[in-house]
């Protein structure tokens, strides 16, 4: 059933300068070079706010409740992945395929919510190209919805790995990396959450 | 092919002693219920409108930092895991928040009527 058993991972420094793993060290610099890339949009967003000359404008658009659930069911996805990695670091590969699935499952609900509500915005007029506020929110919130996307796939690539028998106890480190750009993915849209939706 | 593959099965089984010692799952689904909780206030703020805007959004603010505080430190496991992770990616966040913050203040961003 399980293709490996057993307690992870045999407790070693890698020889490396830091003793630490390289990849792991490289997914963290990677995580610290994207909150400058979703800062620029942030700031974008933050500079162009009450600047559009024609509408509609967030007020007429936005649907807090709506993207309150969205923000609740990305939120638990990072519970979900986290359970994932706890299960392979424990051997249990059942678990691990099951929490995995179920965060790329959470994800696709985001992203579908996403695609919804921009559809929803779309026909109200509101374009990228219809003022600045338009830009700004599809630019940020888009590369944001790409990231997710992304994550999703690579979720389902874990999964098929671990379906397949690829992915033993002892490659826990991947689940690692792939959680940690899952739940960056996911403190990305607290902020966004909170400073696009919720404050006035 | 072989080689390579026990070469990464190698190089994942040695994990250093810190990045080991992660919470259960019962912690983390406790952190899951704070966080939920902390969102729920936060949608709840916004429909209070005989609350003054400063309260609000300073309040806003504060929940979004812990929220974000308890993913990275308990879900990424910055908290339990080497030092050097945390420092790079509070370099990033530092450095993201002071780039921008000189940005938006240049442009006047806060001071707009």
């Amino acid at each position: 059933m399980d293709q490996a058993g057993g307690h992870p991972a045999a407790v070693q420094t890698p020889h490396t300068a830091t003793g630490l793993d390289n990849r792991k060290l490289g997914m963290w610099a990677f995580l610290g070079s994207e909150c400058l890339f979703f800062g620029s949009l942030i700031s974008s967003y933050l500079l162009y706010r009450g600047r559009s000359l024609v509408g509609p404008y967030p007020e007429d658009v936005y649907d807090i409740p709506y993207t309150s659930v969205s923000s609740f069911v990305l939120l638990m996805s990072s519970l979900t992945m986290v359970l994932a990695l706890n299960a392979i670091q424990r051997g249990d590969h059942r678990r691990l395929r099951a929490w995995l699935l179920a965060t790329a499952l959470l994800g696709i609900t985001f992203v579908g919510g996403q695609v919804f509500e921009f559809t929803v915005f779309v026909n109200e007029g509101l374009t990228i190209s219809r003022n600045l506020f338009g830009s700004s929110f599809f630019v940020l919130t888009g590369f944001h919805g790409a990231h997710v996307t992304v994550g999703i796939l690579m979720l389902l690539t874990l999964f098929g790995q671990s379906l397949a028998g690829h992915l033993p106890t002892e490659r826990a480190l991947r689940v690692e990396l792939i959680g940690l750009y899952w739940h960056f993915v996911d403190i990305v849209w607290i902020v966004i959450f909170t400073i696009v939706y919720l404050i006035p | 092919m072989a080689t390579h593959e026990q070469a990464e099965t190698h190089a994942d089984a040695t994990l250093p002693p810190e990045d080991i010692e992660h919470p259960g799952p019962r912690q983390y689904v406790v952190v899951a219920v704070v966080l939920a909780v902390l969102t729920a206030i936060e949608v709840a703020l916004f429909y209070m409108d005989f609350v003054p805007q400063t309260v609000v959004v300073t309040s806003l603010i504060v929940l979004m930092i812990v929220k974000f505080a308890l993913v990275a430190l308990w879900f990424m496991h910055l908290r339990f895991d080497s030092r050097i992770y945390r420092r790079l990616f509070i370099t990033g966040i530092i450095l993201a928040i002071s780039v921008f913050l000189i940005v938006l203040l240049t442009f006047g961003v806060f001071f707009r009527d």
